[in-house]
């Protein structure tokens, strides 16, 4: 029971300063989204912890707690590798415009000539 | 030149202020009718200077974006400036400038030429070469074509193929790109040219640049380039 309340705790608190950073202009709403819904599951399944038990016998673990890992792993897994993407895109993005700055500066200097 | 191609020798230029003159001076004296672009790439030491100085053909990166970016960016300039072909070269005095006309004349019927020490000279058997031997070896299981010296730096590439070069966010001017350009029907020709040992600074070829440089062509070639679009 007690381990209960501190998971809620812990997802309402998630939750808040997901808010919290949107407030104060940190996060924009497009990647604060999944943050939120992430908030929301975790403060189901403390509130339901039969859920995370049922979901486990229902996927043949031996234990919920290995279930609610391997499920959390995952999750990390496929954020990372998401930010993975962002990032690649946004190196790329960048590369772009010191390319098109340089450029553009080298065509000017040549149309000045 | 023949037929009155247009030739831009893109040159990338990383704290190369002691190199540099020596490299456009060989292009100017040795390779005549053709143009020349040196791309400072964010370079610390006095190579914008020198160029300043000099009044030599350039564009100065306003922020360093490493060899790829670098090339890239010349590359993008040449299709902008509607060139027909675009030679990579190195800034550091290893490439020479007259074998670039044995480039240009084999270009017509070829999209990339490479500027290779081993068309008719035996590869030697040193570490450094095992690694080029490693690359070719994986370029031939791959997609079928033997590059005797994958990893050259000095290469020509034909319209098109400078414009695939300039836009594609995964075509650096590396070994693993002539995999996937040949697996795209392109084709790729060796002309035997001389280079020389770096004069001033040092080279990246360390342990563990080394090391981390043959994973990344090797993860390439097997796994990546193969599953490539072959528009």
């Amino acid at each position: 029971m007690r381990l209960q309340i501190i998971l809620i705790v812990a997802s309402l608190a998630t939750f808040i300063y997901v808010i919290l950073r949107i407030k104060k202009h940190q996060l924009n709403i497009d990647d604060s989204i999944v943050w939120i819904i992430w908030s929301i599951l975790l403060l189901i399944l403390s509130v339901f912890p039969g859920l995370p038990t049922y979901l486990s016998k229902l996927l043949g673990f031996e234990s919920t707690s290995n279930f609610i890992l391997t499920g959390f792993i995952f999750v990390i897994y496929i954020m990372v590798f998401l930010q993975n993407i962002k990032i690649s895109e946004l190196k790329e993005k960048n590369k772009k415009l010191i390319q098109r700055l340089s450029i553009d500066k080298k065509k000017e200097e040549e149309n000045n000539k | 030149m023949k037929n009155n191609k247009k030739v831009l020798v893109i040159i990338p230029a990383y704290n190369e202020a002691l190199n540099i003159e020596k490299t456009v001076e060989d292009i100017r004296k040795n390779a005549k009718g053709v143009d020349y672009l040196v791309v400072n790439d964010g370079s610390r030491d006095d190579t914008l200077d020198v160029l300043k100085k000099n009044k030599y053909n350039y564009i100065d990166l306003i922020q360093n974006l490493g060899l790829f970016g670098a090339v890239q960016t010349g590359l993008k300039y040449a299709v902008e400036k509607d060139y027909d072909v675009a030679i990579q070269f190195d800034g550091d005095g290893q490439h020479q400038a007259k074998y670039i006309k044995s480039l240009v004349d084999e270009i017509d019927n070829n999209s990339i030429v490479i500027g290779s020490r081993f068309v008719t000279k035996r590869k030697p058997f040193t570490m450094r070469m095992l690694g080029s031997r490693l690359i070719g070896f994986a370029i031939l299981l791959v997609a079928g074509i033997r590059i005797k010296d994958p990893t050259s730096g000095m290469r020509a590439y034909d319209k098109s193929t400078m414009a695939d070069y300039a836009n594609d966010i995964n075509n650096p001017p590396e070994p693993d790109t002539l995999a996937y350009m040949k697996l795209r029907g392109k084709k790729i020709k060796e002309v035997q040219v001389e280079m020389n040992d770096r004069e001033f600074g040092e080279s990246y070829l360390n342990l563990s640049h080394t090391i981390k440089y043959m994973t990344r062509m090797l993860t390439s070639i097997f796994f990546i380039q193969p599953f490539r679009k072959r528009k």
